[in-house]
């Protein structure tokens, strides 16, 4: 068979064509294949500059890549100078990118935008989302939840206001007789008392067992036992058993109807006696309004340094839900059988399964902020369960206060996600650290610490949260707010300040805990117990007389009501008691005569019979004929 | 009149211009190429070889036109062929996972039921689509033509004034 010349040259020219267009548009279109791919991996708008490949020895080399972060339309995700990659050839073929090794200069995050990074397809709407979240999403979104949870425990941690003790604090006032607790359990207590006695008013006089009892009386009275016809004996006998039968039942009854007024009525006296615990709510409620509600300083650490550690754990958490949203966990979708479509069968891998994109090793330094950061990432792919190995990062940060490692592991390999992010630093200076506390609480502004070493360790484990943050100071001091314009506030100031003034060194340890959905935070310090200690010294009998005042006051508003209360049971209890009673009174005694009277007929009955046999043995002695 | 006109060129291709070998075998490979589905790699090459070798075209784009038809109504079949030795053929699998860990054999998406069932059915017709269709080619025109003309049916034909009309309206360019 001969070949076709015209094909020959016709093939040669469209072979030689084709390698002439990639070769002239290599850069945009391997510009354009890359944005495209990046943005399907960070769903937000990817923009490279100066993109170049070379196709005989695969390297690619960009001038700037910028990703946007998809969660603020204004902001980037990251930022990169010149970078140059190493790709391998192969996997090109089954259109996966895999680069074995990046090096990335120029890095930043977080900076601001000029236009939109969001992808108008994949624009956020709050009717309906765009995409349909994955395990990984799922954990991340959990993570949102998690932000917010943390932002609003914030708010849960006691404000310890230290100056209101100067002021006279007006208790009844602060009282609300309708919010109280213990007030309107009485109220309700009240009414259940009138309902039980209702109920059984209306129990009594509806009973039959007195009428029941007076006609088993009757029907006992008219017995005959002065007959000697021992038949009729006979028949009174059967009577009386049948009387006994009905009077067992009725005093049965009886006995139930004394138990159930028993119960009702302790249930009822029950009631009264909890008041006395939601008198102690009442008390602690009105305590927070006097804002002396953590009078007892057991969570002086938690007052003191809570909010600034929820900052921190939240600056954590906010990089570990950016990490989870770059590690994915997609598994390929299942096929669908179609006409001519057929099933892709899967055998075994020999060598490493490869994802649609895989970075297998990134070294990236840059500044950011007067930080100086250099670190390597390893292992971001755009899907772990294929690629079968977690990401990993570790950066070394340095600034004019010191140096920090931060590391961690991101593993979606499995079907529960794990992550962790471990912070280290030696002898760093912190700066001043915001605590937040009132302006008026009277308690330090900040905490300046110098050469302090921090170490954290976070993890989350499915929805199980775990972290801890160690802040370890040689050298402290407090700042103060300015001095209060009250002559009494400025002293207790004063001594307030003087409390803080002999801590040398501070060493506070912060723990989160919990679900994702509900986390809990404890902070503790060394200082704890010395604070609390010396707050008591100068606090204590302040704290407790205003303690007593409040209990005074809302006993006194509850006991209004409670005493009235615990009157109208003890007089609905007794009368309802008393009757039920005088019922099962009334059914009571007849068993003992029925008894009584069950004996003396079965006496003359055997009496009858006796004389009935002699009288005809007497009969027959006289009729006896020789 | 386009049917018209591509019937009238595939009676003129059967009748004269190539040989039934390059009649048959453009036929064969065309239907070989139309039984797969999509453009995997072996398919790429084939249709290289086809555009290279001496083969008709024409006859190519009838087999493969016809190869799809036949395709969709047979894939059940083809699907069971193809999943039969990817996961059956105990023998075969060690192949295939060599073959699976290949990036460049796996461009020919053998892994696909469909695919390698396609390529396996017009593997097994080929040789014997190329003899039958050069045979039937033969016997077109050493008994069909030859007679043709001979026969009362092509006598009324020719003297109808459909066919007269027709003569005329394409040796003036209207058809």
């Amino acid at each position: 068979m001969m070949i076709r010349k015209s094909a020959l040259l016709v093939l040669s020219l469209f072979i030689l064509l084709s390698v002439a267009t990639i070769w002239l548009l290599r850069s945009s279109w391997t510009e354009q294949l890359a944005e495209n791919t990046l943005q399907d991996m960070f769903e937000a708008k990817v923009e490279i500059e100066g993109l170049s490949l070379d196709l005989i020895s695969l390297k690619a080399k960009w001038d700037t890549l910028v990703i946007a972060d998809k969660d603020r339309e204004m902001f980037n995700l990251i930022e990169t100078g010149p970078a140059e990659l190493d790709i391998v050839g192969m996997p090109l073929f089954e259109k996966k990118i895999i680069i074995e090794l990046a090096k990335v200069d120029g890095v930043s995050v977080g900076g601001r935008r000029k236009t939109s990074g969001w992808l108008e397809k994949k624009k956020p709407s709050k009717a309906a989302p765009t995409t349909t979240p994955t395990s990984a999403d799922e954990s991340a979104a959990g993570g949102e939840e998690q932000a917010k949870t943390l932002a609003e425990s914030k708010e849960d941690i006691p404000s310890l206001d230290l100056t209101a003790l100067t002021k006279n604090i007006n208790v009844d006032g602060l009282i609300n007789r309708d919010q109280m607790k213990s007030v309107s359990a009485v109220k309700s207590t009240r009414d259940n008392l009138t309902q039980t006695y209702q109920e059984w008013d209306k129990r009594l006089a509806e009973q039959t067992m007195v009428a029941d009892a007076k006609a088993l009386k009757a029907r006992i009275d008219k017995l005959d036992l002065n007959t000697k016809d021992i038949n009729k004996l006979k028949k009174q006998l059967d009577e009386l058993k049948q009387i006994q039968k009905e009077a067992s039942r009725l005093q049965k009854q009886a006995k139930q109807f004394k138990q159930d007024a028993s119960r009702d009525w302790k249930n009822t006296s029950v009631q009264v006696k909890d008041l006395d615990e939601l008198i102690d709510k009442d008390v602690d409620q009105v305590r927070s309004l006097a804002k002396v509600a953590d009078m007892d300083l057991n969570e002086v650490g938690k007052v003191l340094f809570g909010r600034a550690v929820i900052d921190q754990f939240e600056e954590v958490l906010g990089y570990l839900r950016k990490a989870k949203d770059f590690v994915k966990a997609e598994e390929e979708p299942a096929d669908i059988y179609e006409r001519r479509q057929g099933r892709d069968i899967h055998f075994k891998r020999t060598s490493p399964a490869l994802p649609e994109f895989l970075l297998a090793k990134a070294e990236f330094s840059g500044v950011d902020r007067e930080q100086r950061y250099q670190g390597t990432l390893m292992g971001l792919s755009s899907s772990a369960r294929v690629y079968g190995k977690p990401m990993h990062l570790d950066m070394d940060l340095s600034s004019p206060g010191g140096s920090w490692n931060v590391s961690g592991e991101f593993d979606r390999t499995g079907e529960i996600s794990r992550d962790l992010i471990d912070i280290d630093a030696s002898q760093v200076d912190l700066g001043r650290i915001d605590l937040q506390s009132g302006k008026d609480s009277g308690l330090p502004q900040a905490l300046i610490p110098l050469d302090s070493n921090v170490s954290g360790l976070f993890t989350v484990i499915g929805g199980r949260l775990d972290g801890q943050l160690s802040l370890k100071s040689d050298k402290v001091s407090f700042d103060f707010h300015e001095q209060g314009s009250d002559a009494s506030s400025q002293k207790l100031k004063r001594d307030i300040k003087a409390t803080f003034k002999d801590f040398d060194s501070v060493d506070v340890v912060a723990t989160l805990s919990g679900t994702l959905s509900s986390p809990s935070i404890n902070v503790k310090s060394n200082l704890d117990n010395k604070i609390s200690a010396r707050f008591k010294s100068l606090l204590g009998k302040k704290i407790k007389g205003i303690e007593d005042d409040i209990r005074k006051s809302v006993k006194g508003e509850v006991n209004k009501e409670l005493n009235a209360a615990k009157k109208e049971l003890k007089d609905k209890k007794s009368d309802i008691l008393g009757r039920v009673n005088n019922v099962t009174g009334s059914t009571g005694g007849v068993d003992k005569r029925i008894s009584k009277l069950k004996n003396e007929l079965e006496k003359k009955i055997a009496g009858s019979i006796k004389n009935k046999g002699v009288d005809e043995l007497k009969d027959s002695i006289k009729n006896f004929r020789f | 009149m386009l049917w018209l006109k591509i019937f009238a060129k595939f009676v003129k291709i059967l009748k004269e211009g190539a040989t039934p070998g390059q009649l048959a075998g453009g036929f064969s490979i065309g239907f070989f190429i139309g039984l797969t589905p999509g453009w995997p790699l072996h398919i790429i090459l084939i249709t290289l070889i086809l555009l290279l070798l001496n083969l008709n075209l024409g006859m190519a784009v009838i087999g493969g036109t016809l190869a799809v038809a036949i395709s969709w109504l047979l894939d059940p079949m083809i699907d069971t062929v193809g999943a039969w030795l990817l996961e059956d053929v105990n023998a075969l699998q060690s192949i295939w996972i060599s073959f699976y860990n290949n990036s460049l054999i796996l461009l020919t998406r053998f892994n696909n039921t469909v695919v390698m069932g396609s390529f396996t059915v017009g593997l097994v017709l080929l040789l014997p689509i190329y003899f039958l269709i050069r045979l039937l080619i033969q016997q077109y025109r050493d008994v069909f033509l030859a007679n043709l003309d001979k026969w009362r049916l092509t006598r009324m034909i020719k003297n109808s004034w459909i066919y007269r009309w027709y003569q005329r309206a394409s040796e003036v360019g209207l058809i």
